[in-house]
């Protein structure tokens, strides 16, 4: 039933050729700015990259940066799913890749956040959670990826 | 990943244009080495950020962009190889055997 009422959306996104590759691009130009900003702090808790800046400096510096490309993200996303919105909800690399992504997301605005903004944390906690968050990130772009190849 | 496909590839125009961009980043770096990448020191010193290292990021993020973009780009054009084959082979001798060759389609 859904999947009929956004018929209308998807024939206007199919409409012409280059509809689909231009969201693409701004999708994957947002994707690849936000997670560059996430591992710049990344890398810093893993003690290398940005270090004459605390941990929580460098978040501070690069998050309305990171939040202005997810909602970048979020904005072009919905739009390419709703070209063709059975296919994907029948890709198993799609399904992942939205699991992949809430984890992602949650993590970063949680625990990853958390221990950013603790100047005190120590090193094994660091490298823990920096490792955790480049995993859950290069998942998302893994699975984005090989939609294409499911 | 180029050696898979290699004449596809080189016969793409967003490939092409990729490559030359990335070519161009190149440039940027050597153009703007000497006034902005070859001293940092010197821009956390000055009390603005120089315009000749604004021009360099911009550029920069620019270009990378349009890296990303052409890459994209690559998967949703097929260059006509049959008709760049058919204009390699010179018509007039060996027309016969072109209809052969052509005749069985091999498409990857």
């Amino acid at each position: 039933m859904l999947l009929i009422q956004t018929n209308a959306i998807a024939d206007a996104l199919n409409s012409s050729e280059w509809v689909f590759p231009i969201a693409e691009c701004f999708h994957i130009t947002a994707f690849a700015w936000s997670i560059g900003m996430i591992a710049a702090v990344d890398y810093r808790l893993l003690g290398f990259g940005i270090q004459h800046s605390k941990p929580s400096e460098v978040l501070r510096d690069t998050a309305p940066w990171t939040l202005l490309g997810l909602a970048v993200v979020l904005l072009s996303g919905p739009l390419l799913f709703l070209s063709d919105a059975r296919m994907y909800l029948h890709n198993p690399s799609f399904v992942f890749k939205m699991y992949a992504l809430a984890a992602a997301i949650l993590f970063n605005y949680t625990i990853h956040r958390k221990i950013a903004q603790s100047d005190a944390s120590s090193q094994g906690v660091r490298t823990v959670v920096a490792v955790v968050s480049l995993l859950l990130w290069v998942s998302v772009v893994f699975g984005g990826l090989f939609i294409a190849f499911a | 990943m180029f050696g898979s496909k290699a004449e596809e590839y080189y016969y793409n125009a967003f490939f092409r244009t990729k490559l030359i961009l990335l070519a161009l980043v190149l440039v940027q770096e050597l153009v703007f080495y000497r006034s902005v990448y070859a001293n940092p020191a010197a821009l956390d010193q000055a009390p603005t950020v120089p315009g000749n290292a604004k021009l360099a990021a911009a550029i920069s993020l620019l270009l990378w962009i349009s890296i990303a973009c052409c890459g994209r780009g690559i998967g949703y054009i097929e260059p006509p190889l049959d008709k760049i084959h058919a204009q390699m082979l010179p018509r007039s001798t060996y027309e016969g055997e072109i209809t052969i060759c052509c005749s069985s389609k091999q498409t990857p």
